[in-house]
């Protein structure tokens, strides 16, 4: 009689030449594994991330989004006969749909789904209280409803885009320079 | 006997073009990222609200923080340490114009208005249940069609409302006589209009503060000279 090897099969990164596992229990198991990561720019990762416009609220530094309201080229627009704020106002809650210059419902960036699942789309804020908090909306709305964990852009599927525009909220906040998260998540159906 | 070997192999998580991805995509991405914001005083921010010493009527406006307000209750307007006047008459219709003008600094034309909820307490606005009843006014509209003849239009009669998806006309105020043009309270980058308050008082003891939103949307001003119709 031919003796069966039970193998004991457990779901794990179990990626070596060969394990052997009998019925007789272990005492402890060490098994290094490897994960393969590569980290990617923005323009090229699961969740893409790209700057619309070129007004310049919307750029992309060392690979990554980033955004400035109001832009290093607000003093330029519009062409001919320019405005040049210094900035948004206190006690005030403005919704950025375009860069400078640009229309309004374009964008401030595009998300695209670089995945393999649709995914909801939303934003959080990561302010503190006595700064500006940021909000992501869908521009292409008539409402233009902030995106949120409860209430996001639902099922962005495989390879399609999503336009984002940003809301900041300057009550109790003052006069300064600000840097602040700007959050963006994406998250399986499932 | 020969022992046999298994391999378990399950998906991993590798990216990159050269790895094959198994049935899971990513579960979730948190992507951090950063922006720059600047607030500045209103007078200089994006939709500016400055109180220019050449209206006639800045006198009323108090610059000293860095949102506006406007002060009716005396606290020595004149400069002269008089405490006179302290505020509105009782039983008057007054109308104080050219207080502060609201600058379009953006750069698109924008459609400018007070969303009638917005006025606060609600018994001095639309809802009207107070004895006194304040309505902001709009004069030097570089884009006015309508009642060329009146020294104001009401900054709440055309406006949008929560859904961004109407807007609502209402009966002119205080000409009561007809309806507004969208048109009359837009503002091209750089232009501005003068903001004032109509203040009708029936004998009310009224003294404190007031509140409203001026609102500035860009997408309904677009529309407007787009000729669609929303």
């Amino acid at each position: 009689m031919k003796r069966r090897n039970l193998l004991a099969g457990m779901g794990g990164l179990a990626a070596g030449s060969g394990l052997l596992v009998g019925t007789g229990a272990f005492t402890s198991v060490s098994a290094d594994r490897t994960v393969t990561v590569a980290v990617e720019e923005d323009s090229d990762a699961l969740l893409k991330l790209q700057e619309l416009g070129t007004g310049k609220r919307s750029v992309t530094d060392g690979g990554k989004l980033e955004l400035n309201i109001p832009s290093d080229d607000e003093g330029q627009y519009p062409s001919g006969d320019p405005t040049d704020p210094d900035g948004v106002a206190p006690d005030s809650v403005y919704k950025f749909g375009a860069d400078a210059g640009g229309n309004p419902g374009d964008g401030l960036f595009k998300v695209i789904n670089q995945g393999t699942q649709p995914v909801d789309v939303y934003g959080t804020n990561g302010s503190d209280a006595d700064e500006p908090s940021v909000a992501i909306f869908d521009p292409e709305t008539d409402e233009k409803e902030i995106l949120t964990e409860s209430d996001p852009y639902k099922s962005l599927g495989v390879g399609s885009t999503l336009r984002c525009g940003v809301q900041l909220d300057t009550h109790d906040v003052s006069v300064n320079t600000y840097d602040v998260p700007l959050i963006i998540n994406a998250d399986a159906d499932n | 006997m020969e022992r046999r070997k298994f391999l378990i192999g399950t998906g991993s998580l590798a990216a990159g073009s050269a790895a094959a991805m198994g049935t899971g995509a990513f579960t979730s991405v948190t992507a951090n990222r950063t922006m720059e914001v600047k607030v500045a005083d209103d007078a200089s921010a994006l939709l500016a609200l400055d109180a220019e010493s050449t209206l006639s009527n800045s006198v009323y406006a108090d610059e000293s923080g860095s949102a506006i307000r406007v002060n009716l209750d005396g606290n020595d307007i004149n400069g002269d340490n008089s405490g006179s006047p302290a505020g509105v008459n009782k039983n008057a219709v007054t109308q104080i114009l050219n207080i502060f003008k609201v600058k379009n600094h953006g750069t698109q034309n924008v459609f400018v208005y007070v969303p009638p909820t917005s006025v606060s307490p609600e018994s001095v606005g639309e809802d009207g249940s107070s004895d006194l009843y304040i309505d902001p006014q709009a004069s030097s509209l570089p884009h006015r069609v309508s009642y060329p003849d009146a020294d104001s239009l009401s900054l709440t009669s055309v406006y949008l409302d929560d859904t961004k998806e109407e807007t609502h006309n209402r009966d002119a105020f205080p000409e009561e006589a007809g309806y507004y043009e969208p048109e009359d309270f837009t503002l091209a980058p750089g232009e501005s209009l003068n903001f004032g308050l109509h203040i009708d008082d029936s004998g009310s003891n009224f003294d404190g503060e007031i509140s409203m939103n001026i609102a500035a949307d860009a997408e309904y001003a677009a529309s407007l000279s787009s000729g669609s119709d929303d």
